[in-house]
């Protein structure tokens, strides 16, 4: 049972979500209650006084990768377990995506609420934006009782949060009734029993004013622990009693706010101008809805989430260079149109490039199927739910396989509730695959924490998990989409496959269809294209969520790689000899290659700096031209941390790289080439600089392509005379 | 599937980056995350370049993430929650040291819905550089829009003299850096107001300076390139500086006949003689009559040749009418990206009088152009399906073609250029 209780700020919800929960706790309830308010005082009576770490600072205090449960979790009175969300302070910043972000991070724990019999959901007063009013959404609270007392504010409020109920119900209701706090015995109760008339709403508790609440409140306890025979204790084990057995809940009604003035505080008739809502009797009583969380997520967390390392890039462009990748589906954008335009704009960039330099037609990257929402200055204030309801409309009519959702961060701050009109268009179209995708702008992380993301809760949902493999099947995982030589790459393998008989399945996720998403499992092996860190956790969750298994080594780049990735694959399909024959194939050339340039370059220095962790294919390149390779620079990068080498002591190798430590190097080192991703500005001497791409070329060549560059380099005069001609 | 894919363009936000982002000495902070800042430091880098090197170790400070434009506070979950105060405090001194004439602090679309108060930040951080707060740059707004505020602001913050000028002197107006080849497109207007003895004051905002800024009150009027990008601009400039504007009821100066009609109304605005503007067309004219009678003999074209454009009304109306009435090719497929009443219709009503009404907002690709003439994404969706055509990308985002001699489409060296990428395209269609 999950029971949020909402009401205007100081009317009294925490005292009595607090004293409730005692009562539930004494009756023989699992509790858990959550503060649901910036000033986080909703637990404080359960928990003897005793200040907590909120959720939010917890968040930010503590690494993802330490972040446990335990740390936003307190036991309280009787074994009740609270939680605070906490916020910032008045004037500043957003509360309601406090509250968004909470629940976002009690879902990442992976917070089992079945572990409860009763979850207390206590929510700051008004329903003023979409973050208020995560309780109400599906999965979270099931009953909502409103406490209001006898003063026009309260009962506004109360009218106010009935609105938002009324928004968020669907056939199903979850009105249990209002909880009237008393001001005391000589306070006029008539607007509350009118308005509780009006909105055919029953008054089902009405909580006395007594000196003993404050009593309480100086031992920091409820009144249910520090005074268990009173009167007032006794008002809450009915409560909790009635709590547990109601069945009946009742349609949501809001009142004209004249309406209200007029007939609630002034006791007059309605004016006959004001339109009065229509009533319908309560329902029949119904069973709550038990559409619970689903549980925990697993914990698949980009680099720079893992490290609280700034963002770099935005989850929702990570995840729309994902989806759009299946070819026969449409991405819905749920925002402003200049966040689809940013990331339209990486994705069409990528296939421009590819157009202009290898003159290769990528339809999705050219013209990526993405509709975007165009949230405007309304949609802002009032919420987006139409619009994107809209939006997905336009969407199924165009007959896609299959449909992504991605939300930009406006709609992640307003809390807009894109499950809502995902189950709307389910409900719809249950043919087609509808498929939300985490990402809310940067809010729920970087611009590979939304790669993560749309491969594992967008392509994955699409997999059939009863598909049995068939012989000679690989998938080919974790290609960077933005990588321009990413269909040069694959075609190569594709041909070394080919040469041992072995068919690519399905590209996950890249130039794919529905379809062959469906059938992932028949491929028996799934070839990583990097085993950075993005190839490590898709080949993880493969594993985990299917069972199915990833080959250790990536690509291959240079002759080393190609060789051992050559022979990992032919073993697993039993097809040593073929392995061997296409080996000796491409040695016979890469010799001769090596023979060609190797005295150009024997005994040259060579000095790496670069953002690429994994560098022996043009360390082996060097080695076999016989190069020295006088040191190799590891710089921080967002997207991988393990530098991994087959030649250890060979080189000096430093990693995460403080760039200002260059010149020294330079200095010392005196190399011949020096080598880095990107041409630097200055050097403290000249030195023949060259670059080298983030993602190379695949296959026995890909190192030694640069033989006959550094051969040639090495002629070219080491200062060029248009540097001299800058401003 | 039955989706017809189009391409996504900027809104007002963008707008706004690239106003302050064509003021050479001006610098926009992006209060949000990296999101909105990597497309936008990368873009108004390579549209009006002012780093002399990309090597993103050199640009390794905080905020900057390797790019020596649009410094942003680089907001996360947790800012969005407690407000981005400290960011934005350690980012605005950080900011002040380059030798900024002004600094622009823009709210991204999701910081705009927290509400940071940012003129606060401005006050206590004392700093030695003026700097002005836009909070709110719109959502889904039009670019025009945004940048057309982003101008005003600049322009109140600034707070120009009034003054004027001895010699005949224009601010130039609805250009920006987004427009494609606008460096040359100034330099071309620039030549023949020049030859008319007419003076550029001020560009807002493309390629201008703050000192420029300062000087745009000493103008003797205000001369409109693109309506879309000014018609807000105007009313401010009339209201604020009594400055009238001249609107060339042309459009855009694309064409022989549209530019003689630009400089012309021009100059009579000045009482000036545009003789010496004219020779300058006269003498591409005959240089084109020469290319296109060789063109022509040999194969016929370009009349006749089919050609589908999009492009905002500015630039519709008078390339429309020239590729016609010049060129005798014939429009199958018209869409306008941003438009403005006077010149919408206008076309419309031209279209209408040679019996292409069917073109406007027909469907590019099943009209099958021989020359599409738009961004390079419409160009793309184009080359998508598969029919022979050439493509002309007159507008963003543009052809991954590395230019090193300064194109333009306006004027007269930039009606040529339009010539010769009409013939080549056709040439190679053959």
């Amino acid at each position: 049972m999950k029971i949020a209780i909402y009401g205007k700020g100081g009317i009294g919800k925490s005292t009595i979500s607090a004293n409730l929960a005692a009562a539930l706790s004494l009756s023989g309830k699992r509790v858990l209650q959550i503060g649901c308010d910036p000033k986080h005082d909703s637990t404080r009576l359960l928990l003897g006084g005793r200040k907590i770490t909120t959720a939010l600072d917890y968040m930010k205090e503590v690494p993802v990768a330490r972040q446990r449960l335990d740390g936003v979790l307190h036991q309280g009175f009787n074994n009740i377990v609270c939680a605070e969300a906490g916020g910032p302070e008045p004037g500043v910043g957003c509360a309601g995506r406090g509250i968004l972000s909470t629940f976002a991070l009690f879902e990442r724990l992976g917070l089992d609420m079945e572990r409860f019999d009763v979850i207390i959901y206590d929510v700051l007063g008004d329903v003023v934006c979409g973050g208020f009013a995560v309780p109400l959404r599906k999965g979270f609270a099931d009953r909502v009782y409103v406490v209001t007392s006898e003063e026009f504010m309260s009962i506004y409020a109360a009218n106010n949060i009935l609105k938002g109920v009324k928004n968020y119900d669907g056939e199903e209701h979850r009105l249990a009734g209002l909880v009237l706090n008393s001001r005391g015995d000589s306070e006029d109760r008539t607007p509350v029993e009118r308005f509780a008339e009006k909105v055919a709403l029953p008054v089902v508790r009405t909580v006395p004013r007594s000196d003993r609440f404050r009593q309480a409140e100086i031992m920091e306890k409820t009144v249910v622990e520090a005074f268990p025979d009173s009167p007032e204790a006794r008002v809450f084990h009915g409560f909790a009693r009635s709590v547990m057995e109601n069945t009946t809940f009742y349609p949501a009604f809001s009142l004209d706010e004249d309406f209200l003035e007029q007939t609630i505080f002034m006791g007059r008739e309605p004016d006959p101008a004001i339109e009065i809502p229509a009533r319908e009797a309560p329902e029949t009583p119904v069973e709550t809805v038990a559409d619970l969380a689903t549980g925990a997520t697993p914990v698949f967390l980009s680099k720079s989430m893992m490290t609280r390392e700034p963002l770099h890039g935005c989850a929702f462009a990570g995840a729309l260079a994902t989806t759009t990748q299946v070819v026969d589906a449409i991405t819905v954008a749920h925002g402003p149109r200049s966040c689809t335009h940013i990331a339209f704009q990486a994705i069409f960039s990528a296939g421009l490039r590819l157009h202009t330099q290898k003159q290769m037609l990528v339809p999705n990257q050219l013209a990526p199927a993405v509709i975007s929402s165009d949230m405007d200055e309304n949609t802002v204030i009032y919420g987006g739910n139409d619009t994107l309801a809209r939006t997905l409309e336009t969407a199924v009519e165009k007959k896609p396989g299959a449909l992504f959702l991605l939300t930009t961060c406006p709609a992640g701050v307003i809390g807009d509730d894109p499950d809502a009109a995902v189950r709307e268009i389910r409900a719809r179209y249950p043919d087609l695959p509808v498929i939300p995708i985490t990402t809310d702008g940067n809010l729920r992380g970087d611009y590979m924490q939304g790669v993560l993301n749309a491969s594992m809760e967008g392509a994955a949902a699409l997999m059939d998990p009863t598909v049995q493999a068939r012989p000679d099947r690989v998938n080919v995982i974790a290609e960077k989409n933005i990588a321009y030589n990413a269909e040069d790459n694959f075609n190569t393998i594709t041909d070394i496959l080919g040469q041992m008989d072995i068919r690519i399945n399905c590209r996950f996720v890249r130039n794919t269809r529905v379809k062959d998403l469906k059938a992932f499992l028949r491929g028996g092996l799934n070839l990583p294209a990097y085993t950075d860190y993005f190839g490590r956790i898709m080949a993880d969750f493969l594993k985990e969520r299917f069972d199915s298994p990833t080959a250790s080594l990536p690509f291959p780049v240079g002759f080393t790689e190609s060789k051992l990735w050559i022979r990992e694959i032919a073993a697993f399909f039993n097809k040593e000899e073929k392995g061997e024959a296409i080996i000796e194939i491409f040695q016979a050339r890469y010799e001769t290659l090596i023979a060609t340039h190797r005295n150009a370059l024997k005994d040259k220095r060579l000095m790496i700096i670069t953002y690429v962790h994994n560098v022996d294919w043009i360390v082996e390149a060097a080695f076999d031209l016989g190069m020295v390779v006088s040191k190799v620079c590891i710089l921080n990068y967002s997207q991988d941390n393990r530098f991994t080498t087959r030649y250890p002591g060979r080189f000096q190798v430093e990693t995460d790289y403080p760039p200002h430590q260059r010149d020294t190097d330079l200095k010392r080192l005196r190399p011949d080439i020096l080598v880095g991703n990107y041409t630097p500005k200055t050097l403290p001497f000249p030195v023949h600089v060259d670059t080298i791409p983030m993602c190379p070329d695949v296959g026995f060549y890909g190192g030694i392509a640069f033989a006959r560059r550094w051969a040639s380099l090495v002629k070219s005069p080491v200062n060029e005379g248009w540097k001299n001609d800058g401003i | 599937m039955e989706f017809d894919c189009q391409p996504i363009p900027p809104d007002s936000f963008t707008g706004a980056i690239m106003a302050v982002e064509g003021i050479t000495d001006a610098a926009v902070l992006l209060n949000g995350p990296t999101g909105c800042k990597f497309y936008h430091g990368s873009i108004s880098e390579s549209l009006l370049s002012r780093a002399a090197y990309l090597d993103p170790l050199y640009y390794s400070e905080e905020f900057y993430f390797g790019q020596p434009r649009v410094p942003a506070t680089y907001l996360d979950d947790y800012d969005y929650v407690f407000g981005a105060t400290q960011k934005l405090e350690k980012i605005l001194p950080v900011v002040a040291e380059k030798g900024h004439s002004l600094i622009v602090i823009v709210n991204s679309p999701g910081a705009a819905l927290i509400g940071d108060d940012l003129e606060r930040f401005i006050k206590n951080a004392c700093l030695p550089v003026p700097c002005l707060a836009i909070e709110n740059t719109g959502f889904s707004d039009a670019f025009a829009t945004g940048f057309q505020d982003a101008v005003i602001q600049v322009i109140k913050q600034v707070d120009p003299t009034p003054g004027t000028s001895p010699t005949p002197r224009v601010n130039l107006m609805g250009l920006s850096i987004f427009h494609h080849h606008w460096q040359g497109n100034l330099n071309e207007l620039t030549l023949l107001l020049n030859a008319c003895g007419i003076e550029v004051n001020t560009v807002l905002c493309a390629g201008t300076t703050m000192a420029r800024m300062e000087n745009l009150a000493t103008a003797g009027c205000n001369l409109v390139i693109h309506q879309e990008y000014a018609d807000k601009l105007a009313l401010f400039l009339k209201e604020r500086f009594h400055l009238p504007t001249l609107v060339p009821s042309v459009g855009a100066p694309m064409g022989f006949e549209a530019t003689e009609a630009w400089i012309t109304e021009v100059c009579e605005n000045f009482d000036l003689d545009p003789a010496p503007g004219m020779a300058i067309i006269k003498k591409a004219r005959n240089r084109s009559h020469e290319v296109l009678n060789r063109f022509n003999s040999l194969t016929g074209l370009p009349k006749g040749a089919t050609f589908a454009l999009v492009a905002d009304a500015s630039i519709a109306l008078p390339l429309v009418t020239w590729l016609y009435t010049y060129l005798g090719m014939v429009p199958v497929a018209v869409k306008f990206v941003e438009t403005v009443d006077c010149f919408a219709d206008a076309l419309t009503a031209f279209l209408h009088r040679i019996d292409c009404a069917d073109a406007l907002n027909a469907d590019i690709v099943a009209a099958t152009p021989d020359i599409v003439l738009g961004s390079q994404a419409d160009i793309s969706r184009q080359r998508l399906a598969g029919y022979p055509f050439a493509g002309i990308d007159i507008s963003l985002p543009a052809a991954s073609h590395i230019h090193v001699v300064e194109k333009s489409f306006m004027g007269a060296q930039g009606t040529l250029y339009l010539i010769e990428k009409i013939i080549n395209g056709l040439f190679r269609k053959m």
